[in-house]
């Protein structure tokens, strides 16, 4: 199935979501990209609410980049909730976040995140570690197989 | 027997006069009754030597007539005078001539005449008068009376002395023990007084004054005393008062001065804690923005080149340069907000081995520049050591920025002997120092002395020395001179504190 959603990105800042998908472009990774801009629609989405009723959440995304600071509801919130559904308990979900805060880290570990990313500032650096990551979680990493 | 000292005034007072009463009735009596009873016997020798006389005249007819009976019923007549016991006449040959003995035989009679004259025997008196006629001595008359009618007379008199001494005495007791109240009572008084206003140190009291002899004036000075007791007293407890008030005083302002500082306290480092949180937040927001610019302008960058020319390849570079320089201020002013909230651990650190790592570091990341590290040995200190190795950090690379026109860079770190302030540490550089007066800007956040063009920094460097070894308990400064070099000294808390 080549429609199969690979990468959920849920960035509210449109520049940062720009650069990002730019960055996973250049190395062919974001072809099937899914970008929602808050909390709320991502639920949706995983789990066929709202505007995406109907879809088939059997075929999860291989990873979530999820940015802590969203609208409506915020990152952890977004965790708490997938962790705690049968279907998303084990979905990859790699937090991309400008913060450093330990709270933030720990929170989210304790959520059970898979991987917790800063944002580099300098936009070189930003674009190489958003490139590894498309590269370790589309190509590298084993999915989880949900029954 | 309590002695003489211990007895109360009233006693010894009375003691005094009765013994005194006594002595001089006993001396008074005493001397009569030897004057009465001298008296008494020249009376009586007086007596019976004019009545030895009368017998001698009357038995001078006895006597030259050799007629014993006459004179003998003449001695007869002695026996009116019970008192004489014998009597006798010696002729002139002193052969005994008559007697007359008052008890019959029992009394002994001198067989000689004895020597004229009036005599006085422990018992007796003897008188022996001669027998004359016509001044020729026909013989002796001998008289022997006792002496008892003295000594009865003696006796009556001591008696009627006794009693009048026993009068006395009494009159003496009665009167002494009223005399005596005269000095006794204004002595009790004293005393008592005394006694109370010790008791009760009411020390308004005062004694009362009895006559102006020297009780009196030992009253008045009493109450003097008293008055300059009280006076003091009250002075002193009114210094007392004073004093507590005065301490209660300093109480309540040491109350309110600690209220005041743990309120200051409070409010700074509330005031702190808000700034760190805002400095923080502050450079994590500005992050996301600048990634952005830094972002796009490098798409513009990297698939316009071409189209933009040389003079925008050049305008959009100063933007990309200005965006990189954006992104260190935010990074030295974030770290600099961090240092606030990070906590100290104290440990040991070899200062050598540390600023020797840093060099190394520096060294590597700039491997064209020449630059000599003298490297002194250093004590070691006690300290975080992420900290102080940012300390090291700041202050060799800043060594190591600001001697980059000099050939060979030259930078020495040693230590000097601080004395209480414990070690000084320094970093001493041959590079372009700067001007000493502006030496007080030189810690301030984002303070430069020199531009940008010259020699690149933000100005957060040295202040975040600052901070640090001031957390530390020690302190930095600085002294150069403009194309000399500079060097930077620091402390920290004595390893003992």
């Amino acid at each position: 199935m080549n429609n199969q959603v690979e990468i959920l990105l849920v960035e509210d800042n449109p520049a940062d979501a720009e650069l990002t998908i730019s960055a996973l472009k250049d190395r062919k990774l974001a072809n099937n990209l899914v970008h929602v801009w808050d909390g709320q629609a991502a639920l949706d989405f995983l789990f066929g609410n709202g505007t995406h009723a109907g879809r088939d959440v059997k075929h999860q995304p291989k990873v979530v980049l999820l940015d802590l600071k969203l609208p409506k509801v915020d990152g952890i919130s977004v965790l708490r909730q997938l962790r705690a559904n049968e279907h998303t308990k084990e979905l990859p979900v790699v937090v991309l976040t400008s913060s450093r805060e330990d709270s933030d880290v720990i929170e989210t570990y304790h959520l059970g995140v898979n991987s917790y990313i800063v944002k580099p500032v300098n936009f070189e650096n930003f674009s190489q570690t958003v490139s590894n990551l498309g590269m370790y979680w589309l190509l590298l990493n084993e999915p989880p197989i949900v029954p | 027997m309590p002695l003489l000292r211990d007895l109360p005034i009233r006693r010894k007072l009375s003691l005094a006069m009765l013994g005194t009463t006594l002595v001089v009735l006993v001396a008074a009596c005493g001397a009569l009754l030897a004057y009465q009873y001298a008296a008494s016997r020249k009376e009586l020798a007086r007596h019976l030597t004019a009545i030895a006389d009368v017998l001698a005249l009357n038995s001078t007819a006895a006597l030259s007539f050799a007629r014993p009976d006459d004179a003998k019923e003449t001695l007869q007549a002695i026996s009116a005078k019970p008192s004489i016991e014998v009597a006798g006449i010696h002729d002139e040959t002193g052969a005994l001539f008559a007697t007359y003995s008052r008890d019959e035989g029992n009394t002994p009679f001198p067989a000689t005449p004895e020597p004229d004259g009036v005599r006085f025997a422990p018992n007796h008196l003897v008188v022996v008068r001669p027998v004359t006629l016509d001044d020729k001595r026909l013989g002796t008359l001998y008289l022997r009376a006792d002496l008892t009618e003295i000594t009865a007379r003696l006796r009556a008199n001591a008696q009627i002395a006794g009693f009048v001494l026993l009068g006395s005495l009494a009159l003496a007791l009665v009167l002494s023990t009223v005399l005596q109240r005269a000095i006794t009572r204004p002595i009790s008084a004293l005393t008592d007084t005394a006694k109370a206003i010790a008791d009760t140190r009411d020390y308004a009291a005062r004694a009362q004054k009895h006559g102006t002899d020297e009780i009196g004036t030992l009253t008045d000075t009493f109450n003097e005393m008293l008055a300059g007791i009280q006076e003091r007293d009250s002075a002193l407890s009114a210094e007392n008062v004073a004093r507590r008030h005065a301490e209660d005083e300093i109480r309540i302002l040491n109350a309110s001065l600690e209220r005041r500082v743990e309120e200051r306290t409070a409010e700074l480092q509330t005031a702190n804690k808000e700034l760190e949180g805002f400095s923080y937040s502050v450079s994590h927001d500005l992050r996301a923005p600048l990634r952005a610019v830094d972002g796009f302008s490098r798409m513009v960058f990297d698939k316009y080149s071409v189209q933009l020319g040389e003079e925008g390849r050049r305008l959009l570079g100063m933007v990309r340069s200005e965006t990189a320089r954006m992104g260190r201020l935010i990074d030295d002013l974030l770290s600099f907000s961090r240092l606030g909230r990070q906590k100290m651990e104290v440990a040991s650190m070899d200062m050598r081995a540390l600023a020797q790592g840093v060099f190394n570091e520096l060294a590597a990341s700039e491997p064209e520049r020449k630059v000599r590290f003298d490297l002194r040995p250093l004590p070691a200190a006690s300290g975080t050591v992420a900290m102080i190795r940012q300390v090291w950090v700041n202050l060799l690379s800043n060594a190591v920025k600001f001697t980059k026109e000099r050939e060979t860079g030259e930078i020495e770190v040693g230590t000097q002997d601080g004395g209480k302030e414990g070690p000084i540490y320094y970093v001493k550089d041959n590079g372009a120092g700067f001007d000493m007066r502006y030496v007080d800007k030189l810690f301030g956040v984002f303070q430069r002395l020199h531009s940008a063009g010259e020699f690149p920094g933000t100005g957060v460097g040295l202040a975040l020395v600052q901070r640090i070894v001031q957390r530390h308990g020690g302190r930095v400064w600085a002294e150069a001179e403009i194309n000399r070099g500079a060097t930077f000294f620091f402390t920290l808390s004595h390893p003992r504190a």
